[in-house]
């Protein structure tokens, strides 16, 4: 079984839709379902590796719901590597996710940055804090509606201190 | 001959046993200012701190090797202390995040100093008119000379070593504790812009 079949055959109706597009595997999954499928893969698809996390807003794009987070799960053990895109829609109010950072590693920083520059917020995640943006930023730039030139000043560096 | 000199060689003559303008004496002695001389020493042996953050700095270390050297004007000691050095090349993009950082540096360096804003980044932040880039580092930071380049060529660093030397030249030596920030002027200028648009 390729990861997808073991989504598709564990969760049913949770998997919305999987297809392939440029040489690659994608599988999008509801927000409820998308933990017990981050450990499916983890454990019983033997992805392992979570190579990268990525926010999307889709407000230009006029997406209803507005975000989307893209997971990049992949298993560097097999010969080709195995790969798979986990896609998550998400409302433009309030969107949450669980954390996977205790299964990848990897995700602990990916997850800080998603929350930093689009605001989702990751629930149970052990420091949820910003990662590159400095701690007197307000808002979320990578945000559509975050105007381009929105620079916050850093007045003292905890890290100076 | 400067009157100063005039005056001090007046006085000298008066002494008892010195006659200025004999031969021996002229060779004996050399008048000039002590400003003079600090600042001759001073702009021959600036010392850099490099604080490259980008492209520029790849530049600024073609400027400190050997086909552009910088050493033929006396300012190859690059430190990587802020203590020991008295000239902040500033060759790079500058963050928000940055800001505290450098401007932390630069108050730990020795008076008297001097800062070179190397590049378009530096002095305006360049293309990066976004959330995170400071816009020019003479927000935070007195700067004395402006490069502009993206990236500068090494030439242009160079150029603005020396220009900075002549400024050193002309510099009171003894000045301590420039003013940094001209916080009336700003306001005035904020308030009355001296053309349309000329405020960020």
């Amino acid at each position: 079984m390729n990861p997808t079949e073991h989504l598709t055959s564990r969760l049913g109706g949770k998997v919305l839709s999987a297809y392939q597009a440029c040489g690659d595997e994608f599988v999008t999954v509801t927000p409820e379902s998308f933990r017990e499928a981050a450990e499916i893969l983890h454990r019983d698809a033997g992805l392992i590796t979570l190579s990268d996390l990525a926010g999307v807003d889709g407000l230009h794009l006029g997406r209803t719901p507005r975000f989307e987070v893209v997971y990049y799960f992949a298993d560097y053990r097999s010969t080709p590597a195995q790969r798979l895109y986990v896609k998550v829609a998400l409302p433009e109010s309030n969107p949450h996710l669980p954390t996977i950072s205790d299964l990848f590693k990897s995700a602990d920083w990916l997850e800080r940055e998603c929350w930093d520059q689009f605001g989702i917020v990751f629930d149970g995640h052990p420091n949820l804090r910003r990662i590159l943006n400095h701690e007197d930023f307000v808002g979320h730039p990578l945000r559509k509606d975050y105007p381009v030139d929105g620079r916050h000043v850093l007045r003292r560096a905890s890290h100076l201190e | 001959m400067h009157p100063d000199q005039e005056k001090k060689l007046a006085q000298l003559a008066k002494l008892p046993g010195v006659q200025v303008g004999d031969e021996p004496a002229e060779k004996s002695f050399m008048l000039s200012r002590l400003e003079d001389i600090a600042n001759w020493g001073r702009k021959y042996s600036l010392w850099p701190y490099p604080f490259g953050t980008a492209c520029c700095g790849i530049e600024m270390m073609a400027v400190l090797g050997s086909r552009y050297d910088l050493a033929r004007y006396g300012a190859e000691l690059v430190r990587f202390s802020p203590r020991q050095a008295d000239l902040m090349i500033v060759a790079g993009t500058i963050t928000m995040k940055m800001a505290p950082v450098i401007r932390r540096i630069y108050d730990q360096m020795a008076e008297p100093k001097w800062v070179i804003s190397m590049g378009v980044c530096a002095s305006s932040g360049g293309f990066y008119t976004n959330y995170c880039t400071l816009q020019g580092v003479d927000e935070i930071l007195p700067v004395d000379v402006y490069v502009p380049g993206c990236p500068p060529h090494p030439e242009a660093l160079l150029n603005s070593v020396l220009l900075l030397q002549k400024k050193i030249e002309q510099g009171d030596a003894f000045e301590r504790g420039r003013k940094i920030v001209f916080e009336k002027e700003i306001q005035q200028l904020v308030k009355n812009p001296p053309f349309p648009g000329a405020t960020r």
